[in-house]
C-alpha cells in the first residue's frame, strides 16, 4: 500500500535511493500478505545492499521513526525462541521469566536480538 | 560494542541524553562494523562577502568536535560591496584564488571526499568554479543565501558530485534579489530556489545569514555532510507564497531605473515630434 | 602463559624474517614448547612431525619429552622450525573470521612493498621490516609482523597484531550471610589477530576467539582502525556468506563425503525458527527427518533462509584433520573454534569461498 512516508524516506537518503527502494519494496510486499514479518539487521543488510553499515543504521532508524518499520529488542531463551519483546534496551529487566524453560534467567547482551517488524 | 552486563549497557545508553541519538545508538550496537573508519572526508567552508566569517570557525569547531570530518576554511579576503556589484574587475581574481585552493586540497588529499558549504558570494564563486574546473570532483555541496542564477545548469556538474545539492533558502533573505536586480551575473536562487531535480531546495524562516548558527548547522547540515541524509525543513511545506508587492520590490532593478529616462527621451524626442508632424500634415 | 615468561623470549630468530636469538637455548626451547602448547593443538604438532617422517604419537607431555626435546637435541628438527610452527599455529584456527572484498587493482596497490615499508617507517615500526616481533605481550594492540606470501609475485600480505586479553576463570563460589558470591581470577594472556589481503581482492580478518562472547563487532572495528593505514577500510565491502550457507545446506547429501552437519537453523519471515541438531556431535543431519524439516521450511517459505550452521569438514586427502566450522554471527563471518594447521585452514576457506560464488 502506498504511503507518502515512502517518498519522504527516499528524499531523505538520495545517495542510497536503490537501497531505500529495496526496503520499500520489502515493506510493501510484507504489508500485502497476512501475518507479521520480521527481519534481523544482518538479513536486511543482505537484502537492501546499502553502501555500508553506518548508513543502514540511519535508514532503518529513520524508517522506524516514520512508522514504516517497528523496531524491537527481543530477549531470547536458551532454547532459541523469544521470551520478551521491548521497545528499548532500557525497558529490558535484568532478570526475566523464561517461559520456554520455566524459570527466571539473568539477561545479558548476548541474549538480546534486534528485529525490525513490518506490520500488516 | 560489548558490555559485561545488561546493567552496564543500560547505564551507557542512559548517558546519551538526546532520545533520537540514543535510539540510533541502540540500533548501532547490533549492526556489525557500523563504526568502521570511513573514507577521509574534508569539508571546505566558503564565506560570503564583507564578513569575518565567524560562522566558518563555529561550523569547523562543531564538525571537528562531533565527527571525524576535517573542516578547512577557505576565504578570498574581505570583498567590499562596491567590488561585489562591479562585475568585471574584481570577481575573477577571487574565483581563481578559491579554485587554486580547491585544487591544492585535492592534490594533497587525492583519496578524500571533498564537500563544500558556501554562503552568499561564496556560492557564486563555487558556481563559476564548477563550470570551468572540469577536473574538480566534489562530494556534497550545500548552499545558503545563494546568489547563483536559478537557471544554473546543474546537469553539467552532476557527473562530478556524489549527491544532490542542498540549497537552503531564507524566506526573509532579500540579498539575492538585490544582487540580481542591481548587478550583473548574480541570481536569486537563495530566494526562490533552483526548482531542479538535481537540487533540494529547503526553505526556512530566516534572513540572509540566519543559517549561520550552530543549532541549524547541527540539525540540518551535519546529517547531510556526514551521511548524505537530507533532513526536511518543516517550513518548506507551510510557507506562504510571496505577495505581488513583495515580488515587485524584489524584481525592481536598475533596468527599470534606466527605462524611465529612456522612455521619457523616446517620447519627448521621437514619438511626440512624429505625432505633431503627422497631425500637421 | 604469564607476562613475565613471554617477555623473556625477546626476539626469536626465524629464517630470513626474525631477529637474533638470545643465548640460552635450553630455556628458549622450553618457552617455545610452552607457547606451542598454549597456542595450538596436539594434532597440529603431530601433523608437523608426521610430515617430516618422524614419530608423532603420544599425549602432550609425551610429545614434549619423548619426541620434540630429543629431536631438538639431536638436531633432527631445529628451534627455528618450531618457532615457525608456533607462528603458523597462532594464526590458524580458534578464530572468528570476517571476509571482505575489494577490487584486485586496489589489493595489488595496497600490497606494494615500498609503500608498506614507508608506512612502517612513518609509524615508528621500521623494525618490522627486518623481522617479526615474536612473543610480545604489548600493553595495547600492536602490529608485530608484516610479511608477504610470494611466488613469482606477491600473492598475499599479512599483518599480525598481538594484544593482551584478560582471561577470567571461576575459582570458587561461596555462600555467606544470605548472599552467594562467585570469585573469579583474571589472568593476562596473549591474543593474536591477523589480516591477510589476497592479490585476488579479498581480505580475511581473523580475530582470536574469546571465552566470554560470540560477538566480535567491536574487535573488528578496533582491528580495522589499527590497520587502516595499510588497508583503508573504505576500499572494502563485506562479503556476505549467505550463499555459502544456503548452497552447502541444500547440497549436503551430495557433499556428505566433504561436510557433516550437526546443527542447522532456518528463520522464516515471521521470525519463526527451526533448529535441527544431531543427538550426538559425531552424527550427521544428512538423510535425517530433522534435516528434512529444515528443507520443508525453506521450500514452503521463499523468504526463509539459513541463519546458522554448525558443520565439520571431513578428513580427506586434502584435509589432514576434520575441521569444525560455525557459520553464524555477522553476514560475513565464520568461526573455526579449534586450532588447525595453515594448510587445513586454507582448505576450509577455499571451500567456503567456492560455495559462496
Amino acid at each position: 500500500m502506498y504511503s507518502p512516508k515512502f517518498d519522504t524516506l527516499i528524499d531523505e537518503f538520495p545517495e542510497e535511493s536503490a537501497a531505500v527502494s529495496r526496503l520499500l519494496e520489502l515493506v510493501r510486499d510484507g504489508e500485502s500478505r497476512p501475518g507479521r514479518k520480521e527481519y534481523l539487521p544482518n538479513r536486511l543488510y543482505d537484502v537492501l545492499q546499502p553502501s555500508n553499515y553506518r548508513v543502514l543504521v540511519q535508514i532503518l532508524s529513520s524508517a522506524a521513526e516514520k512508522g514504516l518499520l517497528k523496531r524491537s529488542f527481543r530477549v531470547l531463551s536458551s532454547t532459541g525462541g523469544g521470551i520478551g519483546d521491548f521497545d528499548s534496551i532500557l525497558d529490558i529487566p535484568l532478570e526475566i521469566y523464561d517461559s520456554r524453560i520455566g524459570r527466571s534467567v539473568e539477561v545479558s547482551q548476548q541474549e538480546i536480538e534486534l528485529i525490525f517488524v513490518i506490520k500488516q | 560494542m560489548q558490555f559485561n552486563s545488561l546493567h552496564e549497557l543500560q547505564v551507557h545508553l542512559q548517558s546519551i541524553r538526546d532520545p533520537a541519538e540514543r535510539r540510533i545508538a541502540e540500533v548501532a550496537l547490533f549492526l556489525t562494523a557500523a563504526a568502521l573508519p570511513q573514507r577521509k572526508h574534508i569539508v571546505v567552508l566558503l564565506h560570503g562577502m564583507n564578513t569575518n566569517a565567524e560562522w566558518q570557525e563555529a561550523l569547523a569547531d562543531t564538525i571537528r568536535n562531533s565527527t571525524n570530518i576535517e573542516p578547512i576554511v577557505v576565504g578570498y579576503g574581505n570583498f567590499h560591496p562596491v567590488k561585489f556589484f562591479l562585475p568585471v574587475f574584481f570577481r575573477p581574481g577571487r574565483i581563481k584564488k578559491v579554485m587554486e585552493d580547491l585544487r591544492g586540497i585535492r592534490k594533497r588529499h587525492p583519496d578524500a571526499d571533498i564537500s563544500v558549504v558556501a554562503h552568499s558570494f561564496g556560492t557564486y564563486v563555487l558556481s563559476k568554479i564548477l563550470t570551468t574546473a572540469m577536473d574538480l570532483k566534489l562530494h556534497r555541496i550545500l548552499l545558503c543565501g545563494a546568489i547563483v542564477d536559478s537557471d544554473y545548469d546543474w546537469s553539467t556538474v552532476e557527473p562530478r558530485i556524489s549527491s544532490p545539492v542542498i540549497n537552503d533558502i531564507g524566506r526573509w533573505d532579500y540579498y539575492p534579489s538585490l544582487a540580481k536586480s542591481w548587478s550583473w551575473g548574480y541570481g536569486d536562487s537563495g530566494c526562490i530556489g533552483f526548482q531542479n531535480s538535481l537540487v533540494r531546495d529547503r526553505h526556512f524562516e530566516y534572513g540572509h545569514s540566519d543559517f549561520l548558527n550552530v543549532k541549524h548547522m547541527r540539525e540540518y547540515w551535519l546529517p547531510y555532510l556526514l551521511d548524505g541524509r537530507v533532513v526536511a525543513s518543516p517550513y518548506t511545506v507551510i510557507r506562504e507564497a510571496m505577495g505581488l508587492k513583495e515580488r515587485a520590490i524584489r524584481a525592481f532593478s536598475w533596468f527599470y531605473l534606466l527605462l524611465i529616462p529612456t522612455g521619457w527621451a523616446l517620447v519627448h524626442w521621437v514619438i511626440a515630434p512624429a505625432c505633431r508632424f503627422i497631425l500637421s500634415a | 602463559m604469564s607476562f613475565n615468561i613471554v617477555n623473556i623470549i625477546g626476539h626469536i630468530r626465524r629464517p630470513l624474517k626474525t631477529r637474533p636469538m638470545p643465548d640460552d637455548r635450553e630455556n628458549q626451547t622450553l618457552i617455545v614448547l610452552d607457547l606451542l602448547q598454549e597456542a595450538t593443538s596436539k594434532e597440529v604438532v603431530q601433523d608437523f612431525l608426521r610430515k617430516k617422517g618422524l614419530h608423532f604419537s603420544g599425549t602432550w607431555p609425551e610429545l614434549r619429552e619423548k619426541r620434540l626435546i630429543p629431536y631438538l637435541n639431536d638436531y633432527t628438527i631445529s628451534l627455528d622450525e618450531l618457532v615457525n610452527l608456533l607462528s603458523s599455529a597462532e594464526e590458524n584456527g580458534d578464530q572468528h573470521i570476517f571476509l571482505f572484498h575489494c577490487r584486485p587493482g586496489d589489493a595489488v596497490a595496497m600490497m606494494d612493498r615500498a609503500d608498506t615499508q614507508a608506512t612502517l617507517r612513518a609509524g615508528g615500526l621500521e623494525h618490522l621490516i627486518e623481522g617479526a616481533d615474536m612473543g610480545r605481550m604489548p600493553a595495547t594492540p600492536t602490529i608485530v609482523d608484516v610479511r608477504w606470501d610470494s611466488a613469482d609475485v606477491d600473492l598475499a600480505m599479512v599483518i599480525k597484531v598481538a594484544e593482551v586479553r584478560t582471561k577470567r576463570t571461576l575459582e570458587r563460589e561461596r555462600s555467606m550471610h544470605g548472599k552467594h558470591v562467585k570469585i573469579y581470577s583474571d589472568k593476562q594472556v596473549r591474543a593474536v589477530n591477523v589480516a591477510k589481503l589476497h592479490r585476488a581482492g579479498f581480505l580475511e580478518l581473523r580475530i582470536q576467539s574469546r571465552d566470554n562472547t560470540t560477538k566480535y563487532d567491536g574487535d573488528v572495528v578496533h582491528f580495522m582502525r589499527l590497520i587502516n593505514q595499510f588497508f583503508p577500510t573504505t576500499r572494502f565491502g563485506e562479503t556476505s556468506l549467505s550463499k555459502a550457507k544456503d548452497t552447502m545446506w541444500a547440497r549436503r547429501d551430495e557433499l556428505r563425503d566433504l561436510i557433516r552437519y550437526t546443527d542447522a537453523s532456518v528463520i522464516d519471515e515471521q521470525g519463526n525458527r527451526i533448529r535441527a541438531a544431531t543427538g550426538s556431535d559425531t552424527s550427521n543431519l544428512s538423510d535425517s527427518a530433522a534435516g528434512k524439516s529444515v528443507d520443508y521450511m525453506l521450500q514452503e517459505d521463499a523468504n526463509a533462509y539459513c541463519s546458522d550452521s554448525n558443520l565439520w569438514f571431513l578428513k580427506s586427502d586434502e584435509l589432514a584433520n576434520p575441521v569444525h566450522v560455525l557459520l553464524n554471527g555477522a553476514s560475513n563471518e565464520f568461526a573455526i573454534p579449534r586450532k588447525c594447521s595453515a594448510a587445513d585452514y586454507d582448505y576450509v576457506l577455499t571451500q567456503i569461498r567456492h560455495f559462496n560464488r
